[in-house]
């Protein structure tokens, strides 16, 4: 009993964070965020950040993680803040991307206090109790494509005037994107040396939902590259790196499955 | 009466039918006079009125009509000769009036005589005579005595007044009067929420939903612009507010829905009435709802065989569901409830198939009843969607059903859930 009642109070003690971060970093983390969930818990320990959240539909998935060392400075025990996305998305636009953010948890009036500048912005919480921790499904996923960002976005915009939903195929030797309508087509095809790196040693091909790969994709940030692990009518895992390599985030996304 | 549907015309007819589905003689798509409401009035009794007091006990009745809106003309519905205490509790609400056939519900309403008068919408918060006694039997849960005094004595026998979504009623005729016999009985919910000026009318229905106020007696207080904000009152189109009460009640069910877990197996409902023929699947998936309507060659609508769609997939609707229209609003809100009762949320599938036995258009009732009947009645459990899909395809004479379904048709959105385990 004592050793127990000796580690909450070790516990307690130790729930603090103070970092500071570049409000880009930040900026980046919520826009990732942001497109699947309004509000997500943040897990705080002395390693760094990370979070995973489930979109309320149950179609995608983020796993997102920010080591210590894309902070400027950084200090931290274990802890877990509950963010409302929305109002922290507003809160960063007061600095501009090469600002930096003083970050330090208020225990005692249970807010986040944010120095910009001369500013102060003190940000409430919001109780993580009812938020989930989800699991990441174990995915059995064999081919693997890494793309640059751009390319990939120049075919998402196309598509969106022609579907919902777009077509991704994964070949031995090329990776290609498609989309159609009644009357129009359009096609992206990238033959494996206009890759960066191709995997692939069956063709595979799935469907994605737009409004989804969308945002996912704009979160990868042009000049970013995106690695996707792909299977038949099987669920997209999306990687890329964001706080120049310092962080990392993993999406998933379930397929749209053609019934008949 | 029945059978009326063999006077259609059948040479080529002369509006697209694929527009008259869409329109069921409410939305003029066409542009000209309906003349397949033309052709359903023509079979329904008229009524010849010798005096202009016309006496009777309001159901309680009320229509407000949206054709010049902001004006709109309004009043109650009465019926010229004194009904049967049977008669008249069958007339009085539409859960009363599931069951009951078509010959026998368009006999009876198209007896029920408004005496209108034109007002401003924003008229409901300093009404004149007859937009008072309206008001007050919009109030009433039970029928309520009622004189009319008409402008004029009509000179010959008059018919009804039909439309899709609004219930049928008999002829609309100018009113100089409109006066009660006795008190409205308002029921206590009611009396307090038309009370309170503060809440928003959203706020009151769903408040009134969970007391025993029905469906009818909610959209009668909308339309007469007895809820809501003080400053926002205002009269609203009975065509509209059968809508947006459905709507609003099916908005409030919604978040409870999307926070229970997903049903386990798929569950197979069943109703039909009067010629309205209603199946649904629950599937054990998050949140979605997809409707078809399928009116079949020679039914009201359709010449010719005719299917709409509507849907909405878990993150809602943005616009009108224009295909389906209030039926939509309607059949969701009956699903909605069921959902919250059994706890589970599922993706939800409706088929429903329209025959000539309904030959003339009964209001959006008949398909939030019939549907609500079709959820009461024990589910058929199927654990396999091919055996579910073969049973709908059994009891449906809609060639490509299943394709005309958004979730079953062409390209589902599966779930993380649906793929390996977790570790």
């Amino acid at each position: 009993m004592a050793s127990v009642v000796a580690n909450a109070a070790l516990k307690e003690s130790t729930a603090m964070f103070r970092a500071t971060v570049k409000a880009d970093v930040l900026k980046h983390i919520v826009e990732a965020t942001s497109t699947l969930v309004d509000e997500a818990k943040i897990h705080i320990t002395t390693d760094g950040v990370s979070l995973k959240a489930v979109d309320p539909a149950h179609v995608a998935m983020v796993d997102l993680s920010l080591g210590a060392k894309a902070f400027e400075s950084y200090e931290a025990g274990d802890l877990e803040l509950g963010l409302d996305l929305e109002k922290f998305k507003d809160v960063l636009k007061l600095a501009g991307s090469a600002d930096t953010v003083k970050m330090e948890y208020h225990k005692d009036s249970h807010r986040l206090v944010m120095r910009m500048g001369n500013l102060v912005r003190r940000v409430g919480l919001v109780d993580t109790a009812g938020m989930p921790d989800p699991k990441v499904p174990n995915l059995n996923l064999p081919n693997k494509v890494v793309v640059s960002a751009e390319e990939l976005h120049r075919a998402i915009k196309g598509s969106e005037s022609l579907s919902d939903h777009v077509t991704v195929i994964a070949d031995p030797e090329f990776f290609e994107i498609s989309a159609e309508s009644d009357l129009d087509a359009l096609n992206l095809r990238l033959p494996k040396e206009e890759l960066i790196e191709l995997e692939a040693a069956e063709r595979t091909k799935s469907m994605f939902s737009l409004d989804y790969l969308s945002n996912m994709i704009k979160a990868v940030r042009s000049g970013g590259a995106l690695t996707m692990h792909l299977g038949s009518d099987y669920p997209v895992k999306m990687e890329f790196d964001l706080a120049d390599g310092n962080g990392h985030c993993v999406y998933l996304l379930a397929p749209r499955i053609e019934t008949d | 009466m029945p059978g009326a549907l063999g006077s259609l015309p059948m040479a080529a007819p002369p509006v697209d039918p694929a527009l008259c589905v869409r329109c069921k003689g409410g939305r003029n798509l066409c542009g000209k006079p309906c003349y397949l409401m033309q052709d359903i009035q023509a079979h329904i009794p008229q009524v010849r009125l010798d005096r202009p007091e016309v006496q009777g006990p309001s159901p309680p009745g009320v229509f407000v009509g949206r054709h010049g809106y902001p004006k709109v003309n309004l009043g109650p519905l009465v019926p010229p000769l004194s009904l049967e205490a049977r008669d008249l509790a069958r007339m009085a609400d539409s859960t009363a009036w599931y069951g009951h056939s078509i010959n026998e519900l368009v006999a009876q309403r198209s007896t029920l005589v408004l005496g209108r008068r034109d007002f401003s919408v924003h008229a409901a918060r300093d009404p004149g005579r007859i937009l008072q006694s309206t008001q007050e039997i919009a109030l009433s849960d039970r029928a309520v005595d009622t004189e009319l005094r008409l402008a004029r004595v009509p000179a010959r026998a008059l018919g009804p007044t039909l439309g899709d979504t609004v219930p049928p009623m008999g002829p609309a005729l100018e009113a100089t009067r409109a006066r009660l016999g006795e008190n409205p009985h308002v029921p206590r919910a009611v009396d307090r929420l038309v009370g309170d000026t503060d809440a928003k009318a959203a706020t009151a229905l769903t408040e009134l939903a969970t007391t025993s106020v029905t469906v009818d007696h909610m959209q009668r207080l909308l339309s007469l612009g007895l809820l809501g904000t003080a400053e926002r009152r205002k009269l609203v189109p009975t065509r509209w507010s059968i809508t947006a009460v459905d709507d609003t009640l099916g908005k409030a069910l919604l978040p409870k829905v999307k926070d229970l877990p997903e049903l386990g197996t798929i569950h197979y409902h069943r109703a039909s009435y009067n010629g309205n023929h209603f199946q649904v699947l629950l599937l054990p998936r998050p949140w979605g709802f997809d409707m078809q309507e399928t009116w079949h060659a020679g039914s009201m609508w359709a010449p010719t065989t005719q299917t709409a769609v509507d849907f909405e997939e878990y993150s809602g609707r943005t616009g009108y569901a224009s295909n389906i229209t209030g039926a939509y609003y309607a059949g969701r809100l009956a699903v909605l409830e069921h959902l919250v009762g059994i706890g589970r949320q599922a993706t939800v599938i409706v088929v429903r198939e329209i025959t000539d036995e309904y030959w003339a258009p009964l209001g959006v009732w008949l398909i939030r009843e019939t549907m609500r009947h079709a959820m009461q009645n024990r589910p058929l459990v199927f654990d396999d969607l091919a055996a579910a899909v073969r049973h709908v395809t059994r009891f449906s004479r809609v060639q490509g059903w299943k394709e005309n379904s958004h979730f079953l048709g062409g390209v589902y959105q599966a779930t993380l859930g649906e793929f390996a385990t977790a570790t």
